[in-house]
């Protein structure tokens, strides 16, 4: 009891608070345009941790992290730019909403909910950061495998009418991964003698194109640039960032509940984050809903299944920093690097040897999630005065905002025109009943999956594909996995048994 | 033939060649000892042929799904749906081919001038360009130019004055013009 008054000591300072407020702020600022997120973010007030104690230092790269994951769903509802991975699932839902006019609602629900899911990761963070970190260490290659095959069988049912179709755009994301440096041996692969090819096809270009400028082509395509103003649904449409009604918090609750978990316990997993959790969350609100065909076209179920798993992740990814010292994700990583500076090292022990800064960092992390609550309302509502423009200015853009954050990763020209093309490849792929979700995360979880098949067969032994079944969690998750993708064809079979018993 | 169908042979080619392709990688015995003891390795193109014979086994289930399996009644049923959808397109732009055409190229043109003219030069045209090339509605197009070449300048000065942003600069007299227009 006595740490938990500290750390509300510490964190409740004026320059504490002033560093919890300036780091949501910065946060938030970079996630929400194109060309930064927040491990830009992080790195570059680095410097500014160097002067200050461990704990201002902590709670400000905190905020920042914080923030920068919840700004992420700002482009993504208003311009169907996913400006982090994380934050694609948040447009399935989020995009056609605010083509209905329901902007100011979307970008309300996923604020809320983005808070709400934090506050609960926090919280198990708080209650069982010892013990997950512990777990953590158990998940081997067989299980890490297993996860992945496990988070691509339920992606490959989101958005798609049949999971065949999503599982061959998941294989062809898989394919893209392979393209360029193969991870533990060094060896250059399907690169043709074509330097940018050499470096991999990175997952920032894919998903712009797919997203942004394959729906800004499908506008042009349908003659919807004709129509500023006009939106698909009824009712005005609203400038104003509207907090969701008590009554859809009541309707929302079981989905909140459940994407907190699934958040939670994914982003404790070292390096599988919250863009694994934000897809597995929204395929399995989605696959057990009561309206499955609903998810989209604008269910606001979708927004907060998405943004309630990839903050509820924001707790779990540090509970391997905090207890183990292993980082859960670049940004956690980056965290690491500025306790190392300070000489502290992150151990089981920590809650014992540094409690003052282990219940400090928990207790800014609660107050954290109330903060970005209220600033992303500010920003939230200068970011919907955009949507009163023409759509030909929109389409310019998100045209240049695309183009911004593609080229600012690598400074690279053909990271452009890889966009355009996966631009193109988007739309087709659209107009084909293709989704692109399993695509993107592909591609995103490539490298893990071939990482940890090799390291699996490497550890058997042999080349054994039973390997994958070796352990209670690796076997579960295969076996889940193949159920979700069989299960609509055992349901089909059935039911016309049941209708020819009939 | 069915659209997916095409999509999925193309897939089919491409994983069939990329499978060949993974042999000629260097394997894992090039490198190991020249010992019987040596431990197993998994090489360099295990993964990738295990990926490559996965999607071609995907695809073929699909072409045998939509060529054998698909009902004559939902092929057309979806054609219908497409006219009617095409047919809704052009009521709300009855110049639709001209913008689709003219805005594909003014994009294109975009993605390949942004490096000799420069991200300033070549995103204010382009704001320019696509405001004359797309309808503008009620606005107008003089207030569509004015709102446009505003916000491409806040955009230029946001990212390159203000964030520093790496951005093309251009080339040669580009460059310099590029170089007045944010400083």
């Amino acid at each position: 009891m006595q740490e938990w008054l500290i750390g509300l000591d510490q964190v409740f300072q004026w320059s504490n608070l002033l560093l919890l407020f300036l780091g949501v702020l910065i946060g938030l600022t970079f996630a929400s345009l194109p060309g930064l997120n927040n491990i830009t973010a992080m790195v570059l007030m680095m410097p500014f941790c160097f002067e200050m104690d461990p704990i201002p230092a902590m709670i400000f790269m905190a905020a920042i992290y914080g923030g920068g994951i919840h700004g992420g769903c700002i482009l993504a509802i208003l311009f169907r730019i996913p400006g982090e991975p994380q934050s694609v699932c948040t447009c399935f839902d989020g995009a056609p909403m605010a083509a209905q006019g329901k902007s100011g609602e979307a970008l309300g629900i996923a604020f809320l909910f983005s808070s709400l899911g934090g506050l609960f990761g926090v919280i198990a963070c708080i209650i069982c950061a010892p013990i997950l970190g512990r777990i953590a260490l158990m998940f081997g290659p067989t299980d890490y495998f297993a996860f992945v095959f496990f988070g691509l069988c339920v992606a490959s049912c989101v958005g798609a009418t049949s999971p065949l179709r999503g599982l061959i755009s998941a294989c062809a994301g898989l394919m893209l991964s392979l393209v360029g440096v193969s991870p533990g041996s060094g060896v250059l692969r399907y690169t043709a003698d074509i330097h940018i090819l050499a470096m991999g096809i990175k997952y920032v270009p894919i998903i712009m194109g797919v997203f942004a400028i394959a729906e800004l082509f499908k506008m042009v395509m349908e003659g919807k640039t004709a129509a500023e103003g006009e939106f698909t649904g009824s009712g005005v449409p609203t400038w104003m960032v509207n907090i969701p009604s008590l009554s859809f918090i009541r309707k929302a609750f079981k989905t909140y509940i459940r994407s907190s978990f699934v958040g939670t316990l994914i982003g404790f997993l070292p390096g599988a984050g919250a863009t694994a959790s934000s897809f597995v969350s929204y395929g399995l609100e989605q696959k057990y809903s009561k309206d499955p065909s609903s998810y989209g076209k604008g269910n606001p179920l979708g927004i907060v299944a998405s943004e309630t798993a990839n903050n509820a992740s924001y707790g779990g990814a540090m509970i391997p920093m905090l207890t183990m010292g292993i980082p859960g994700s670049s940004s956690t990583a980056v965290m690491l690097g500025i306790l190392m500076l300070k000489g502290i090292t992150p151990s089981p022990e920590v809650f014992m040897s540094m409690p003052n800064l282990v219940y400090s960092v928990f207790v800014a992390m609660v107050v954290i999630n109330f903060i970005m609550f209220g600033e992303s309302l500010f920003f939230g509502r200068l970011y919907l005065n955009l949507m009163k423009l023409p759509r030909s200015v929109i389409c310019f853009i998100i045209v240049t905002f695309c183009v911004v954050g593609t080229f600012s990763l690598r400074s690279s020209i053909e990271d452009v025109w890889i966009m355009a093309i996966f631009g193109v490849i988007g739309y087709i792929m659209m107009k084909c009943d293709f989704p692109v979700a399993s695509l993107v995360l592909g591609v995103i979880l490539g490298d893990m999956a071939e990482t940890s098949f090799i390291q699996s067969l490497d550890m058997a032994g042999s080349p054994n594909p039973l390997v994958f079944f070796s352990t209670p969690v690796s076997a579960s998750l295969m076996i889940i996995g193949v159920l979700v993708l069989i299960w609509p064809v055992l349901k089909k079979i059935y039911g016309r048994r049941k209708a020819v018993a009939a | 033939m069915k659209r997916e169908v095409k999509i999925c042979l193309a897939l089919m080619v491409v994983a069939a060649a990329m499978f060949f392709v993974s042999f000629t990688f260097p394997e894992a015995s090039i490198w190991a000892a020249a010992s019987d003891d040596r431990p197993y390795q998994t090489g360099v193109g295990t993964w990738p042929r295990v990926v490559c014979v996965t999607m071609f086994i995907l695809c073929g289930l699909l072409v045998l799904n939509e060529t054998l399996f698909a009902s004559p009644r939902d092929t057309q049923a979806e054609r219908l749906v497409e006219q009617e959808a095409a047919e809704r397109s052009l009521q709300r732009d009855p110049n639709l081919r001209y913008h689709i055409l003219a805005f594909a190229s003014t994009f294109f043109a975009y993605m390949i001038l942004l490096l000799p003219l420069g991200f300033a030069i070549a995103t204010i045209l382009f704001a320019i360009v696509v405001v004359l090339i797309l309808p503008s509605g009620s606005l107008g197009k003089g207030k569509c130019l004015a709102i446009s070449f505003s916000v491409s300048i806040i955009v230029v000065v946001l990212f390159c004055r203000i964030l520093y942003l790496p951005l093309p600069r251009g080339m040669g007299i580009f460059r310099e013009l590029s170089q007045a227009i944010i400083f």
